[in-house]
């Protein structure tokens, strides 16, 4: 009997449902905002592993350990160490770009606030009643009440993790789709190989490849500082730096240093 | 009196679908001088001058070819069709490339072939030299090949095709060496003056379609007597119009003379055997739609008899030799017109087919001479030619005699009947002019040969005259033939042309015609012959008697009529000042219009949509949390939308 | 425990990524909250397959993984370009499309 299994069984149980949904809920909850609070990105990021965990605790007391084990791995594992390996090679972990315009601010919070509110509205009644408690010994659903059918009765008898469930559905309906996330993912692999190259900074290059963007004078100065050898006006295309609005104009005038850092 | 016998009223001509024998070839008429004329432009290059045999050669097929149908119809009279594929077929519109054969086309196919493949053949010795040899042989044949669409083709559609490719031929060819900058304007001249004819010709068309609910000449003949008078009037003007371009007529003949411009094979074969024909054909074509309007017939009658009269009067004062002919061209397209305004239709083809033989003759004989002259016109630079260039002066003579009307030389004939009948036909004013302009002919001809061949040499030791090579003498000679005895297709009134033809051509025993007067067709013939030899006399005396071979040349005749012929009645200024400086300034004020009013609500839309954009621009921040927060208000709208449908 | 409140949780933890997205300007962060929405969307699939009693809503959490995979590796590697051509990762710079 694994650790997921006594877990899913826990989780069946009422009490400890209701238990451990409030503590993941609050974990996921806090985390969140802590996500979009925090100016440090290494401490955000590592907000949001707590995040994901605090999910992966909901996806178990959902009856899908097997989504859970997933959520962990790729999420709190993958996804999130990218994530930090680019904010470290960047070295951008101090950062300060908070929205500057307080109306902006304001705004936005009202219009979360909004929605979170409908939200709540939508689904406060009819899913929130005894009906909606899942597992097959639930009170009936009247009225306007949603009715939960709950996962335990569809598992197979020694399918404690639900994954032989989601497998079948996944290799006989969802083939297709299935396959096509595989293309996916080496599609995005290609992808992204292609545009993280550096191809107009590899030092052993700037003689051949990049002679006729380099300026000529090698002792000019680097406006933009070391990620821009060339001038912004040909890097972006847009050579008329003269006009007012014009894009390379402001970037030109942009020091490395006006970077909030 | 047995020349005016039986007017032999037309039994209609029975129709024939000809899918065998030598009728249902005849498509190759119009195919083989297509073909030659893209054989000779791509072997241009390969060959040289030895193209000009490819040229030949179809020429000579078309002519024989064109031989064997006309013996065929002449052995078994009908109206042969010979099916062709569909060109159009829209609704009602049915249009096919049939080919239409009937006594009518027989003449026509035998005067266009015929005299087109002895201009093939003099064009070898007169073009000999000639930078664009190759090209000038094409274009003859494109020439061959749009007149013979015009004449097989058995709706009036693809009679205007062909009708269409006669004017660019003639522009192709007029305009052969342009780079003379009048000739090329002389090309201009002669296409836009066409196409002034043509729209009257299309709208002739419309009119037809929306009257007869076809184009085809068979329905249109058939149904003609069903024709209100009311609409044959304006049919037949319509179309009218369209004739008088192509033949020449006032007012729009101005195109002929300066049609000169071209080399002078091209004259002979557009004053002869082609283009200035098609008008005649057509007319003569819908004669059972002309006759349905007595009216519109007097008025081609007179038109002619006009044309008749100003062009000779033009013509006593030329002194370009070509330019004479080219007047006398359109004086006796006149006769023509004349004929088919009095109701003599048959007389009238027979005009044609003569004029065809002297005309041609009389072009290619100005052709030797200024090929002997170093391409001099000047009349008053000839003179004494007789003893250097024997064949053109003796061959010249016969063509002389024949269109001033002297018996028995065939132009007397055709002329003599067309002014007999105008007389028989009760139109005593055109029978009247019409002998004026016959002698008028008869003098500026004389004046023309006299100048030409008589009298001492009036040119300097600059030149040295000599006889043409035989590739040009002998199409003189044969056409010389032609002039002489071509009376003899109908040497009197009932002649076997006229009874040939005589299906073909609208009944006129309804209109009522009555003699002008009580001279007996003897009498008529007395003075037609009379009115020549009157002619030939006053220039004897002129030109003649008078030795202006003496020291500088003075023109005999003088005073303020000749000076306003000489100037051709300043009807090229006349149009000038119409059309182009009135015309000028009403293009001008089309073209104000459509800057400012058409122009300006083009700019406007534009300018709106640039204001437009210009406004709305203003949301595309290029902000990503702009466009999220437009997102996230657009999400809580959707919200608002299903709580409000959900609760 | 009634599953509306899963659903509730995950439209508040949704509307806190919205918010995130809305207020802050590094890309990186930005992504984050990205991530943030995404996940509150996996929570209400799975509580939907629970309340449903099947199994497509847990497919679709898988798929969603998968995507959100793809998405975070090109959108990182955008960022990273981005960094390297403009110097910076806020979002507010590159502003080529506008008007």
């Amino acid at each position: 009997m694994s650790l997921l299994a006594q877990a899913a069984e826990v989780a069946a149980g009422d009490t400890a449902e209701v238990v451990l949904f409030w503590v993941f809920a609050v974990l996921a909850l806090g985390a969140a905002i802590a996500v979009i609070t925090m100016r440090n990105i290494v401490h955000g990021a590592l907000m949001l592993v707590l995040n994901f965990l605090a999910i992966a605790g909901l996806f178990l007391t959902l009856e899908s350990p097997f989504l859970s084990i997933i959520q962990v791995l790729v999420y709190a594992g993958a996804i999130m160490v990218l994530f930090l390996f680019v904010v470290m090679l960047l070295g951008v972990d101090n950062d300060d770009l908070l929205g500057a315009d307080n109306r902006v601010r304001v705004a936005a919070i009202a219009g979360g606030g909004l929605l979170a509110g409908a939200i709540v509205f939508t689904f406060v009644g009819p899913y929130t009643s005894e009906a909606s408690i899942c597992g097959p010994d639930a009170v009936a659903a009247t009225g306007d009440q949603v009715d939960c059918v709950g996962l335990s009765q569809v598992y197979d008898e020694d399918d404690g993790a639900g994954a032989a469930f989601l497998g079948r559905a996944m290799f006989t309906r969802y083939t297709y789709p299935f396959e096509l996330s595989a293309l996916l993912l080496t599609v995005a692999t290609i992808g992204a190989t292609i545009m993280a190259r550096r191809r107009d900074l590899a030092p052993e290059d700037e003689d051949e490849a990049d002679a006729g963007h380099l300026p000529d004078d090698p002792d000019a100065p680097m406006e933009a500082g070391r990620e821009l050898p060339i001038p912004i006006s040909e890097l972006i295309g847009d050579t008329d730096a003269t006009k007012p609005d014009s894009m390379a104009e402001e970037l030109s005038q942009r020091r490395p240093d006006d970077r909030e850092v | 009196m047995i020349l005016l016998a039986v007017e032999a009223s037309g039994v209609a001509n029975e129709v024939v679908s000809a899918t065998s024998g030598v009728i249902s070839l005849a498509w190759l008429i119009v195919v083989l001088p297509l073909l030659g004329f893209v054989a000779v432009l791509l072997a241009n290059r390969a060959l040289g001058d030895a193209v000009a045999n490819i040229a030949i050669a179809v020429a000579g097929l078309t002519f024989a070819l064109s031989a064997a149908v006309a013996i065929t119809v002449i052995v078994d009279p009908a109206t042969y069709i010979v099916p062709m594929p569909t060109w159009i077929d829209i609704g009602p519109l049915t249009v096919t490339f049939d080919i239409f054969v009937d006594q009518l086309t027989a003449v026509m196919l035998l005067v266009v072939t015929g005299v087109g493949f002895l201009i093939h053949i003099y064009s070898v010795g007169y073009m000999h030299g000639d930078s664009r040899y190759g090209r000038f042989f094409a274009y003859l044949n494109l020439f061959l090949a749009s007149m013979l669409i015009l004449v097989l083709g058995s709706n009036l559609l693809t009679l205007f095709l062909g009708w269409e490719l006669v004017g660019l031929s003639s522009y192709l060819l007029i305009g052969f060496w342009f780079e003379k900058p009048e000739y090329a304007s002389a090309a201009k001249k002669a296409f836009i003056t066409n196409r002034v004819g043509d729209v009257s010709f299309m709208i002739a068309m419309f009119l037809a379609f929306a009257t007869f609910g076809t184009l085809d000449l068979l329905g249109l003949i058939e149904n003609a007597p069903a024709l209100a008078s009311g609409t044959a009037f304006v049919l037949v003007l319509l179309l009218l119009g369209g004739a008088a371009a192509k033949s020449a007529q006032i007012p729009l003949y101005v195109w002929l003379p300066d049609a000169m411009a071209g080399p002078t094979p091209v004259s002979a074969l557009i004053h002869a055997a082609t283009m200035v024909t098609a008008g005649v054909y057509l007319t003569v074509r819908l004669s059972p739609i002309l006759v349905m309007s007595l009216d519109a017939m007097t008025i081609i009658a007179w038109i002619g008899a006009s044309t008749a009269l100003l062009a000779a009067i033009i013509a006593v004062r030329q002194d370009d030799i070509k330019k004479i002919l080219a007047y006398s061209t359109v004086s006796q397209l006149g006769f023509m017109f004349i004929g088919v305004g009095v109701g003599a239709f048959r007389e009238g083809i027979f005009h044609l087919v003569t004029h065809a033989f002297f005309k041609g003759l009389l072009f290619l004989a100005a052709g030797s001479v200024m090929h002997a002259m170093a391409n001099r016109t000047d009349a008053w630079g000839m003179g004494g030619l007789r003893k250097l260039m024997p064949i053109t002066f003796w061959t010249s003579f016969i063509g002389w005699l024949a269109i001033s009307g002297i018996p028995p030389f065939s132009g007397f004939f055709s002329k003599d009947q067309i002014l007999t009948e105008a007389y028989f036909h009760g139109f005593l004013g055109i029978w009247i002019v019409g002998l004026i302009a016959a002698v008028l002919t008869a003098f500026y001809m004389s004046r023309w040969f006299f100048l030409i061949f008589l009298g001492e040499p009036r040119f300097g030791d600059d030149v040295h005259p000599h006889e043409s090579p035989p590739t040009m003498t002998i199409p003189l000679i044969v056409l010389g033939f032609l002039a002489l005895v071509g009376g003899a297709l109908n040497p009197v009134h009932s002649g076997p042309l006229f009874n040939f033809l005589a299906p073909v051509v609208g009944p006129i025993d309804d209109l009522g015609f009555t003699p002008a007067g009580p001279l007996p067709e003897i009498a008529l013939i007395a003075i037609a012959a009379g009115a020549g030899v009157f002619g030939i006399a006053l220039a004897y005396l002129a030109y003649v008697r008078r030795d202006v071979s003496q020291g500088r040349m003075v023109e005999p005749i003088r005073g303020p009529i000749a000076e306003l012929a000489e100037r051709k009645f300043f009807v090229d200024e006349l149009y000038e000042t119409i059309f182009v400086r009135v015309g000028g300034r009403f293009a001008q004020a089309l073209v104000w219009f459509d800057t400012r009013v058409i122009d300006g609500a083009v700019n406007a839309a534009g300018a709106v949509s640039i204001a437009t954009g210009s406004a709305s621009r203003r949301t595309q921040s290029g902000l990503v949390r702009g466009y999220v927060g437009v997102m996230i208000l657009g999400a809580l709208v959707l919200v608002a939308f299903l709580l409000w449908q959900v609760r | 425990m009634p599953i509306g409140y899963y659903f509730i949780l995950s439209g508040l933890m949704f509307t806190i990524g919205l918010t995130g997205v809305m207020l802050r300007r590094n890309a990186i962060v930005l992504f984050m909250c990205v991530e943030l929405m995404l996940n509150s969307v996996n929570l209400t699939l799975a509580a939907a397959a629970r309340m449903w009693g099947g199994p497509d809503g847990q497919v679709f959490v898988f798929f969603v993984i998968v995507v959100a995979a793809a998405e975070v590796v090109v959108g990182l590697a955008l960022i990273v370009n981005l960094f390297f051509r403009r110097g910076t990762i806020d979002v507010d710079v590159p502003q080529l499309l506008r008007f």
